[in-house]
């Protein structure tokens, strides 16, 4: 697909630059990201557990102070305008909608009701009704089963409620954490079509996975998170091809057989040895 | 699937609707003072019922507190329908905004608890309540109660001595006719609160409060409007509660109460509306059927020789019910109607009378 690298000047949809942010003012969580994404991409952010991912995430949509977190440096803009201090339905409202790790569907209400909840901060009626046409065309089976209890559905069926349910808030970004999360890899195929999909109609999407080769594989950038720091991005492809992201995040190489966690830790390790000289 | 109602704008079906419309206007003819009296105090504790289960049922905030409410409601009554002597719109309405201003005061603690925490909360509230009504004298009447004859009137229309075309009623049934309306004009209120925009919200903090305010869902808004919402509903209760009895003392609101509430709505099945008219009724009507249905048994009663007063089989039963609820069927007397109403619609015979229209 498109490569975007470069093209900054004609202004990313979502841009932040140098991000700082600590938790209780101790623990410093991000360090100096600097991010873009132009509108149309596919951007995957790859990292392992404790590289900063969730944090990203809770930075973008307005969770932080939730979580006793603060961005204490740095720039984040949508479409030219500053997110800083926005709470977590205003950022809704200018356009980023988030599927959230481990689906969360409402499970006692509809798959109708959920996807009505997904448009709770939109007025304009025939713009969600258009909406619910668009959704039901991508996820037939979720027309199907409006009537049904959401809990009461698959895993899979439960992760496309989440999705159709932020595609009802209308964004211009959309941002998934973890879409393959315990899922069938017949299922992550689906989903993965689904996204591509959804992409080509003219949302935006920010795809953040441990399952790297999923993600890797629709996206058209990608960017690896450790420690709290961007320590590589770059277009889809050469990611694929870089040693390291293989040996960390595809289990392929010369390491093979040793856990990717294990080899994070061991990775760690190694640059702090580095700083420490 | 505890709440869905076949009809998608009414929570009851026609038939139904009929049916309570007939009993409604007919209970009074046919009823005795005292089985009158039963219902009439089942139909003031769905009110008070409904809100709870707005809040619990449907909002997931458990509160123990409910009594307080009910206590404050009936004092704001006493307070502007004997000591100003203002008539029925007027107390009820202050009820209605006394325990909604107070709700709206409590409610902020469920930011910041949820689940037991909430209930341990809202439980100190009942305790705090009620060392305020033994002490505030002057508008409670300390430890001893205040009269509560409250002025039943609403334009020109005496519900204390209540008389149609000559034809004099009792007090029981004036009063019948008169929460029964404000029972279905409360529950008709939040069954639309819940099945509309603010209902999903509420539900959707519920199931999944981060999701729903990552989808622009403010939960500080909904948790705490549903705070507002089910305390004045308690405070119309206790309102009602006053003027039919005549007569309060502190020691009516206690933690007992609000226990008796919460097993109305468990009873009732959480989440249903209907579920907590149901659950009122059953838990307010228990102990009298059980009383009535011992009269004829020999070692029961009040007699000597008896092997258990009435009284404590009347608390074995209702703990026994509670726990056989919560365990056999959590969704409560609403799943059992449904159910009942499934089969007999699948029964050949009455599947062309009790069908209904979809969609």
């Amino acid at each position: 697909m498109n490569d975007h690298r470069g093209t900054t000047e004609r202004g990313a949809l979502l841009s932040l630059d140098g991000l700082e942010v600590r938790y209780g003012g101790a623990i410093h969580a991000l360090r100096g990201v600097r991010l873009e994404i132009s509108d149309g991409e596919i951007v995957a952010v790859l990292g392992t557990n404790g590289a900063g991912k969730t944090t990203l995430l809770r930075a973008l949509t307005g969770l932080l102070p939730a979580h006793k977190g603060h961005i204490t440096g740095g720039t984040l803009t949508l479409a030219g305008t500053s997110l800083l201090g926005l709470d977590p339905a205003d950022v809704v409202r200018r356009g980023i909608a988030q599927v959230m790790e481990g689906r969360r569907v409402f499970a006692e209400l509809t798959v109708e009701e959920n996807l009505r909840t997904g448009a709770f901060t939109r007025a304009d009626k025939r713009a969600v009704a258009a909406d619910f046409d668009r959704v039901y065309s991508l996820f037939p089976i979720l027309a199907e089963r409006r009537r049904a209890t959401a809990g009461y559905l698959s895993g899979g069926e439960q992760q496309m409620v989440a999705i159709a349910r932020a595609l009802l808030a209308g964004p211009r970004l959309l941002i998934l954490d973890e879409p393959s999360l315990g899922l069938a890899p017949a299922m992550v195929r689906r989903i993965r079509d689904n996204l591509t999909e959804i992409n080509r109609q003219g949302t935006t999407v920010l795809l953040v996975e441990q399952n790297a080769r999923m993600a890797l594989s629709i996206a058209d950038r990608g960017y690896v998170l450790e420690t709290g720091r961007v320590v590589l991005d770059g277009p889809a492809a050469t990611l694929l091809a870089d040693p390291e992201v293989q040996r960390l995040y595809l289990g392929i190489g010369e390491r093979e057989g040793v856990s990717i966690r294990e080899l994070a830790r061991q990775r760690r390790a190694e640059q702090q040895g580095v700083v420490s000289r | 699937m505890t709440s869905r109602s076949p009809l998608p704008h009414l929570p009851l079906s026609r038939l139904t609707v009929a049916l309570l419309a007939a009993g409604y206007l007919l209970a009074p003819w046919r009823l005795s003072d005292f089985w009158l009296s039963v219902l009439i105090y089942g139909g003031i504790a769905a009110i008070g019922a409904v809100g709870l289960n707005l809040l619990t049922g449907y909002t997931g905030q458990v509160s123990l507190g409910h009594a307080a409410f009910l206590g404050a409601g009936a004092y704001t009554a006493g307070y502007v329908g004997v000591d100003l002597g203002w008539p029925l719109p007027a107390w009820l309405v202050a009820a209605a905004l006394a325990g909604g201003a107070l709700g709206a005061l409590v409610g902020p603690a469920a930011l910041r608890l949820r689940g037991h925490y909430l209930g341990i909360i809202t439980l100190g509230l009942v305790l705090l309540a009620q060392h305020i009504f033994q002490e505030w004298n002057a508008l409670t009447g300390g430890a001893t109660g205040r009269p509560t004859t409250l002025d039943a009137s609403i334009a020109g229309v005496d519900f204390n001595e209540l008389t149609v075309l000559g034809q004099p009623f009792t007090r029981e049934q004036s009063w019948f006719w008169l929460v029964w309306a404000l029972t279905g004009l409360a529950a008709l209120a939040v069954a639309n609160i819940v099945r509309t925009r603010p209902g999903r919200a509420m539900q959707a903090v519920r199931d999944r409060e981060v999701a729903a305010e990552m989808l622009g869902v403010s939960v500080t808004r909904y948790k705490i409007g549903a705070f507002v919402v089910a305390s004045a509903l308690a405070a119309v209760a206790g309102a009602l509660q006053a003027g039919f009895q005549q007569y309060v003392s502190p020691s009516e609101w206690s933690l007992l109460l609000s226990i008796q509430f919460l097993a109305m709505i468990i009873v009732g099945g959480l989440g249903s509306t209907t579920g907590a008219v149901l659950g009122a009724l059953f838990v307010g009507a228990l102990p009298h059927l059980i009383d009535e249905l011992s009269a004829g048994v020999p070692w029961l009663a009040g007699e000597q020789d008896s092997l258990i007063s009435v009284f404590a089989l009347n608390q074995i039963v209702f703990g026994l019910l509670i726990v056989l609820f919560l365990t056999l069927e959590p969704h409560g007397l609403a799943a059992l109607w449904v159910r009942l109403r499934t089969h007999i619609a699948r029964t050949p015979r009455w599947h062309a009378l009790t069908r209904r229209r979809t969609g």
